[in-house]
């Protein structure tokens, strides 16, 4: 018990231990994913979920949520792949519905790579994957995603470390496919609003510090992956977070053309996915 | 036995015409008959002796038969009958020298070989020994002799119609009694038809003729005919129709090649018995340029007339790829699967118009960007630049009347094909059942309040009129579409778009919890074609399948091809043919018209003949005077070979596009196709001429048939009937039969 200063009587120091180990099991439960989908209302920003198999899709569009384990313990934090969930989507689905015609589902949901019903949905969410962690099931199924005609978008990652825990673990999906800076003439810039990719739209945190950026991720990029016929699979916003745009949304504190252009920059990616 | 009883042949009685009486009046035959019946009626009932009735009756019964016998017999009929007179009367025989008369039925002799010791022994000796001045002919001419038959080469084209008829018209001014024609009825004039056997008849000589050859040949197999067009787009698949027959069950491999490259290749099964079957292949189009497609059977072992299988096209790929136009109302994942299928197949331009915010829609794969600027395309010449039309989940009153008018005439008058598709705001949930297009439609699309449109999971099964049809599979596996569609998985929504109209075919059906309702129906309309596919989930088949899976986009695809293809052109060029076996003749056709598709009359249309010995000839179109817009001539090419077709065409000032077609000229070839005896249209000439078929085997009745022909010049004979046998046998079973019942009743 070398872990206790030794004024605590024994029996304190029991107590403690076993307080500790509980909370320890508690952190790690709440950090890995469920085995089932979340369902989450987006009418209501409480963080009450349904757990339930994962139903076909209800809308023409549904925002879905990509579940994945992490590479590393964070003690006493939520799951990285939570990050910004529910009022992210809450949000998004109700920009989009603002800015588009697009029939959408009114619940988001989340999937794991290995549920097959994620073929069912072809648009696919994922955030803070710069704590990404896929297994080679899981990363088999990405690319059969991706070159089926799913579409990706991650986003909310920072610097160079966590790009390349992001990008080795995307290697296990495309090893050889390069990830190349998507050009200012790429449809996605000009499907829907004309969008300017100078802009690196920040996280609250470093924008409530003074800052756009975080760890050293300076510079906003907008990138991806290609397919064989020049069509954007994946897109990775790096050293951005738009999710946190999306988030915080109704934050009088958040810079407000930020979320609008997080929410122009969503509905490209929508509509993007759903034309190419 | 017949003539022993009745004197006379059969054929006798059949030509000749009975004369009833030529011995005393019908008074002096009545009034015998009166006293005979009286003085019957008064013997029987002196001497009745307690008969009953009936019995008495019976017996005066067969004495008045016997009287009547009697009476007959006095009457002294006699057959008239018209023979010919042979010294005064011409026969000619006209064998068939043609090439098809070479080939061989039992792989030693052949048809002309086998056919001579017939000819001579029970034909032309018998004819020359009755006295007929015979004339004999082969295709070449006259001949002196049927020995020198056999020294005539059978190189002559089977140009039946035309042979007969320059041997009727070379002996017009003879007495002639009758041709005989030694066939095996292969006919490759084309002049077959009621006005050539009204013409036939007008000459009023009968024709025998003599079956030559098999009927059915059983080692031989035999690609008749390839449907496929003329031109056709890049990177396309053609399905072919190929029609094949054998004259064994057996099975055998299809076979397309372009060169010496194969392009394509099908196991076949042919049903045997000479029965033709149609097969369905794919061909792959290719790079633009022009293809010599050869379609190639392979031989059984057994088999030894090859050259009928094998059959040519010349396939003209050209530059233009047509145009399709895709609107959504909504964004979609079918529009992006579709769109990516169509991508794919690289033989067709899609242009997408998708509906993104109330007041934006964002255009995809256009020329220019002015290019649906306005949205839906409100002029004639805008829209009729497509050849076919997709409306996805787009409400009907997001168009104004003129462009709902204009999607008919897209239709009717264009030829466009229009494919509608389900969706939140498609077919009924979209308003259309309440526009002019929807009477366009192949389903009656639900007049209803309530939502048609279920975004629900569900099978789709293909119908029966769906597994006939050429181009809806999802599999090149012979005979495997069924299973395959069951194993697609389910499309993502489907919709209630009604019954089907009469005349439209349904090809495939949605199973949901409701019941069945047709999923993929069409009909055509006017010029064109329409389809409802009441789904916009078979992205599903994209999704759910392997990404190497391409049955999504081979239903695509080829949904697309169909709706393209017989899409006409403002500017067409065919030709009656592809290919011309032992014929000159190139009929041309081109029809112009303006952009709005109206027929141009006053069009300049030349077309430029290029045959294979490099020689040239401009040949200039003529307006058909009963098909405005349509441009008609002919082209007689001298030389066997490749041949290239350049059509010109000028609009005023304007010149318009030219079209490049080729044709190939082929001799000697036709002759090995259709080799069996063609024993109906030597039966046909027979019957409406007057004359019958014959056997080899039957041959020498030929004689007995010529004997009472109707032409010619005849010499008339009465047959004297009285002295028949029959009649004294008749009445020998008369008296007889008196005699037995008299015997049997005790009253002789």
């Amino acid at each position: 018990m070398g872990l206790m200063p030794d004024y605590y009587p024994s029996g304190v120091r029991l107590r403690l231990f076993l307080s500790f180990i509980c909370v320890f099991c508690a952190s790690q439960l709440l950090a890995q994913p469920q085995p089932f989908s979340f369902i989450t209302n987006s009418n209501s920003s409480s963080q009450e979920s349904a757990l339930s198999a994962t139903p076909p899709p209800d809308a023409e569009f549904s925002f879905v949520r990509l579940m994945y384990d992490q590479g590393m313990t964070s003690f006493g934090r939520r799951a990285p792949w939570r990050t910004d969930w529910p009022e992210a989507e809450t949000h998004f689905l109700q920009g989009i519905s603002r800015l588009s015609i697009l029939e959408s589902a009114g619940q988001a949901r989340s999937i794991r790579l290995t549920d097959e019903a994620i073929f069912d949905y072809p648009w696919l969410y994922s955030v803070d994957v710069g704590k990404w962690s896929l297994t080679d099931e899981e990363a088999a199924n990405l690319r059969e995603y991706l070159l089926r005609g799913g579409f990706m978008m991650v986003d909310d990652f920072h610097g160079s470390y966590e790009w390349q825990v992001f990008l080795t673990h995307l290697q296990k999906a495309f090893p050889d496919r390069p990830i190349v800076e998507i050009p200012e003439d790429d449809a996605l810039m000009s499907v829907m609003f004309e969008l300017d990719k100078s802009i690196q739209i920040p996280g609250i945190r470093a924008y409530n510090s003074g800052q756009t950026w975080e760890q050293d991720g300076y510079t906003p990029h907008w990138r991806g992956i290609y397919d064989d016929h020049g069509r954007l699979m994946l897109a990775i916003n790096f050293n951005m977070d738009l999710g946190d745009a999306w988030e915080h949304a109704d934050d009088p504190g958040y810079p407000e053309p930020m979320t609008s252009l997080a929410y122009r920059f969503a509905v490209n990616y929508v509509i993007y996915a759903m034309t190419h | 036995m017949f003539e022993f009883l009745f004197s006379y042949p059969r054929e006798f009685f059949q030509v000749g015409e009975l004369i009833p009486q030529t011995w005393g009046s019908a008074t002096l035959i009545a009034a015998l008959f009166v006293v005979g019946v009286v003085l019957i009626g008064f013997s029987v009932l002196r001497s009745k002796h307690g008969l009953h009735p009936a019995k008495l009756a019976s017996l005066a019964l067969l004495q008045v038969a016997v009287l009547v016998v009697a009476l007959i017999m006095l009457m002294q009929p006699v057959l008239e009958i018209e023979e010919l007179r042979p010294q005064d009367n011409k026969i000619v025989v006209l064998v068939d020298t043609s090439r098809s008369m070479a080939l061989t039925d039992d792989g030693e002799q052949s048809r002309l070989q086998a056919i001579l010791p017939t000819l001579t022994e029970d034909l032309l000796g018998p004819l020359q020994e009755r006295g007929y001045s015979l004339e004999l002919q082969s295709f070449d001419g006259r001949l002196d002799s049927a020995d020198q038959l056999l020294s005539v080469t059978a190189d002559n084209q089977s140009l039946i119609t035309d042979q007969i008829t320059t041997a009727l018209k070379a002996a017009s001014n003879q007495a002639l009694a009758g041709l005989i024609l030694v066939s095996d009825g292969a006919d490759n004039s084309g002049k077959v038809d009621e006005v050539w056997y009204s013409y036939l008849q007008s000459y009023g000589v009968p024709i025998q003729t003599l079956g030559v050859g098999r009927e059915v040949m059983t080692e031989d197999m035999e690609i008749s005919s390839v449907s496929l067009p003329h031109s056709t787009i890049p990177n396309a698949n053609l399905r072919a129709e190929v029609t094949l027959q054998s004259g064994t069950a057996r099975q055998s491999t299809l076979k397309v090649y372009d060169g010496d490259r194969i392009l394509a290749s099908q196991v076949v099964d042919l049903p045997g018995e000479g029965r033709r079957i149609q097969e369905s292949i794919s061909v792959p189009t290719g790079e633009i340029g022009v293809r010599h497609l050869r379609f190639v059977l392979d031989p059984s072992a057994t088999e030894y007339n090859l050259e009928n299988n094998e059959l040519h096209h010349s396939l003209t790929v050209a530059q233009t790829q047509p145009r399709v136009l895709y609107v959504e109302g909504e964004p979609r994942w079918e529009y992006k699967f579709i769109r990516r299928a169509a991508e794919a197949a690289g033989f067709l331009h899609l242009h997408g118009l998708v509906q993104t915010s109330t007041n934006k829609s964002y255009r995809q794969g256009i020329d220019s960007p002015d290019q649906l600027e306005d949205g839906f395309p409100t002029t004639r010449d805008e829209l009729f630049n497509y050849q076919a039309l997709i409306i996805g989940s787009q409400q009907a009153a997001t168009l104004s009347q003129e462009q709902l008018s204009l999607i008919k005439d897209f239709v009717d008058l264009r030829g466009g094909s229009l494919l509608m598709l389900g969706g939140l705001n498609g077919l009924s949930d979209g308003g259309w059942q309440n526009t002019l297009v929807a009477d366009i439609l192949p389903l009656q699309l639900p007049d209803t309040e309530s939502n048609t449109f279920f975004r629900e999971q569900a099978s789709a099964v293909i119908t029966e009129a769906g597994l006939r049809s050429h181009w809806l599979r999802v599999s090149n596996e012979p005979g495997g579409k069924q299973g395959y569609w069951n194993l697609l998985p389910e499309i993502a929504d489907y919709q209630l778009a009604g019954e089907s109209r009469p005349g439209a075919t349904v090809l495939m059906e949605v199973l949901h919890p409701g019941g069945v309702s047709p999923l993929l129906a069409y009909q055509r309309y006017g010029r064109g074609k329409t389809y409802i596919l009441a789904t916009g989930g078979t992205w599903r088949w994209q999704m759910q399948m392997n990404s190497e899976d391409q049955s999504h986009e081979t239903f695509w695809q080829s949904l697309l091809q169909e709706m393209i293809s017989e899409v006409p052109q403002s500017i067409d060029f065919e030709t009656d043919s592809n290919w011309y076996l032992d014929n000159s003749r190139i009929e041309l056709s081109a029809t112009i018209r303006d952009p709005g598709f109206e027929p141009s009359g006053d069009a300049s249309v030349e077309v430029q003949v290029r045959d294979s010995s490099g020689g040239t000839q401009n040949i200039e179109l003529s307006p058909d005077a009963e098909r405005p817009g349509t441009y008609r001539g002919t082209a007689i090419v001298e030389s066997p070979g490749l041949v290239q077709l350049d059509m010109m065409a000028k609009l005023g000032e304007t010149d318009l596009d030219p079209i490049r077609l080729y044709a190939e000229r082929d001799d000697d070839r036709l002759e090995y196709f259709n080799t069996a005896q063609n024993s109906t249209l030597l039966k046909r000439i027979a019957a409406e001429t007057g004359g019958s078929y014959f056997t080899p085997e039957s041959a020498s009745n030929i004689l007995d048939e010529l004997r009472f022909s109707n032409s010619g010049i005849t010499e008339r004979d009465w047959l004297v009937l009285w002295s028949m046998p029959f009649n004294f046998l008749l009445l020998l079973i008369l008296k007889l039969s008196e005699w037995i019942l008299r015997r049997r009743w005790g009253r002789l």
